[in-house]
């Protein structure tokens, strides 16, 4: 086993696939960082009109209010909260004036107080019924969520930054530093789906090319189990293609943190699993999590590949075959009635790590660890195929 | 010993080969001769299970090649042409490679030698010219030390002196206890070198001793007098 995978690995190792896919890797990855180098970043300043256009709807909502000759009861109170509310915004707005001055002054913390007062006071709001008199500040690249869960994620997010006294990092900061550049893609940029993608033509090439060149005669006739060969093979690749990857996302890493800063992995994400409890995830555990799951994902595919690759040896039916399935694993596909009851047990359920990571699925999952499962468990279906197909012909 | 029998294959509905049966002793060189497109290849990915057979029996040395398939193939080496060597690596890595698959006790470098591939075997098979390449795929046989070899055109594209240095190598071979099957269309090397040969035709295999006659004369008689009567 160990000679055969020397051997694959040399036979592949230059393979000219290795180089397209990192350079393609790359260019997915590093997108938003060249285009943040040729404009200033605008986010901040987002974030900034965010808070303003806030302070001026309560304004506005609060003269309408005022004009009224005979309010009701309902409209003296709504009256009243709103004044409480421009309160609290116009404290937000303090907070990042000096932050955002040309000589900033305060510090971050002055900011995220008043962010988590408003969090809080909105929480009470709704939780009082009183969500329809609410002005919710909209975050830049975060679609607004009304719903109650939506403010305690509010909530626990800002007490988060304030008791580890961390900026907040708007959505759309293309000059995010490292340690928020790389979830950040995937969160907001880039769909995991496009990533096993190339994954899968890196499959189709390893699992097709002897069958394309006629080696595949060589490997059949070699005294050995050929079990034993497409194991190797399996092995060759998850030998190049992983650190290969790895080292897009290092090379990444470190191109954001030569130029934009190092950041944090403690910065907080929100999610809610259960969907009435909010819950803090740090960004380097996102990205564990999300690695892990790349992982799994890649490992269904090469099961997949190698089946295909059994029954053809034609590398568009391979490639074409993965795509079907991330076909399948699209939002539009498993959001459908027919697959929505089905979803959480397909492992195409889980392909959108950072929507299963935070829950943010529109189909129902299971939790991240039994996905990982069903993931893994169809793989190990796939290679069970695998296995009969090959004791049976006895050739790849 | 390879012992056939039963061997029956067609491709879609067009048979290639009807009910063949022959054995093969140790230390043997058997020809295979046919022209073009008749099957001779065919013929040798059979006896190698590259193609299904499943109502033949084949056996090597007693080993059969549907049930014990690995040992079969220890025995065995038959790699169709040097166009299937892998282009990006050495003559060099692949003869390497052979001798631990085959777990072969015979010596890389004396092959190179013996072979006078030192000036190209630590470069990649693309860069190699086609005389080149049949070098290394000779080199790998010998290398695999297999007891049958089961060898597809192997002078092509080589020069006299290649020639005259191939068939002292399976020569050698035979002199070792090697089986050799060669499908070659060079009559004059087929008499030179083969203890019999068989020539496919009909779907069959008609075997020859060689006794020193005319083999040029011999595939005219078989393959070309009814051709030339057809026309």
């Amino acid at each position: 086993m160990f000679d055969q995978i020397a051997f694959d690995l040399k036979k592949n190792v230059r393979s000219s696939t290795n180089v397209v896919l990192f350079v393609a890797f790359l260019i997915l990855l590093l997108g938003s960082f060249f285009s943040a180098l040729g404009t200033t970043d605008l986010s901040r300043m987002q974030l900034t009109q965010a808070y303003s256009s806030a302070n001026v709807a309560i304004d506005g909502q609060i003269k309408a209010l005022s004009k009224l000759k005979h309010p009701s009861a309902a409209q003296k109170a709504t009256l009243a909260r709103k004044q409480d509310q421009v309160h609290l915004v116009r404290n937000i707005v303090m907070g990042n004036a000096g932050l955002v001055s040309p000589v900033p002054t305060g510090s971050i913390n002055d900011l995220n107080k008043p962010l988590l007062a408003y969090a809080k006071y909105n929480l009470r709001e709704t939780e009082a019924g009183h969500a329809a008199d609410l002005t919710l500040i909209r975050d830049p690249g975060v679609p607004l969520d009304p719903s109650l869960i939506g403010r305690k994620k509010e909530v626990r997010f800002y007490q988060y930054l304030v008791a580890h006294h961390i900026a907040e990092l708007p959505a759309t900061k293309a000059n995010a530093p490292a340690a928020a550049y790389l979830p950040f893609q995937f969160l907001y940029h880039l769909s995991p789906l496009i990533i096993l993608g190339l994954f899968v033509i890196e499959l189709g090439q390893l699992f097709t090319t002897e069958k394309h060149d006629g080696t595949i005669d060589f490997m059949n006739n070699l005294p050995t189990g050929k079990l034993k060969l497409l194991v190797a093979r399996m092995i060759t690749f998850l030998a190049l293609a992983l650190p290969n990857f790895a080292l897009v996302c290092l090379v990444t890493y470190l191109t954001a943190g030569l130029t934009f800063g190092w950041g944090s992995w403690r910065y907080p994400l929100v999610y809610s699993g259960d969907g009435r409890t909010a819950q803090i995830m740090t960004l380097g555990h996102f990205f564990a999590l999300l690695c892990l799951m790349l992982v799994a994902a890649v490992l269904f595919l090469m099961m997949l590949s190698a089946l295909l690759s059994l029954l053809s040896g034609n590398i568009g039916i391979n490639v074409i075959g993965g795509l079907a399935v991330l076909v399948l694993a699209t939002k539009e596909v498993l959001s459908s009635g027919i697959f929505s009851p089905l979803a959480k047990f397909l492992p195409v359920g889980y392909f959108d790590f950072t929507k299963v990571i935070l829950h943010q699925t529109g189909w129902p999952i299971f939790s991240i660890g039994a996905g990982i499962g069903i993931i893994l468990g169809w793989a190990l279906a796939l290679f069970g195929g695998c296995v009969v197909i090959v004791r049976r012909r006895q050739r790849l | 010993m390879l012992a056939v029998a039963g061997l029956s294959f067609s491709f879609k509905d067009k048979p290639i080969l009807r009910d063949v049966n022959f054995t093969l002793e140790d230390g043997q060189i058997v020809g295979l001769v046919a022209p073009n497109g008749t099957g001779k290849t065919t013929l040798l990915k059979l006896l190698c299970g590259l193609l299904p057979a499943p109502a033949a029996t084949i056996t090597l040395n007693g080993l059969s090649l549907r049930t014990q398939r690995s040992a079969f193939l220890k025995q065995l080496f038959f790699l169709e042409s040097s166009a299937h060597l892998y282009a990006d690596l050495t003559v060099r890595d692949h003869l390497l490679y052979v001798k631990r698959m085959w777990r072969s006790r015979v010596d890389v470098q004396a092959t190179i030698k013996q072979l006078q591939m030192e000036s190209y075997y630590t470069k990649r098979i693309k860069n190699l010219s086609l005389g080149m390449k049949q070098h290394a795929l000779l080199a790998m046989y010998m290398i695999s030390d297999a007891q049958t070899m089961l060898i597809d055109e192997p002078l092509n594209g080589l020069d006299p002196t290649s020639i005259q240095q191939f068939e002292h190598i399976f020569g050698g071979l035979r002199a070792a206890g090697k089986t050799l099957l060669v499908s070659s269309h060079q009559m004059d090397s087929v008499g030179r070198v083969c203890d019999q040969v068989f020539f496919m035709k009909d779907q069959a295999l008609r075997e020859v001793a060689n006794t020193g006659q005319d083999m040029m004369a011999l595939y005219t008689q078989i393959f070309m007098t009814e051709a030339a009567a057809n026309v």
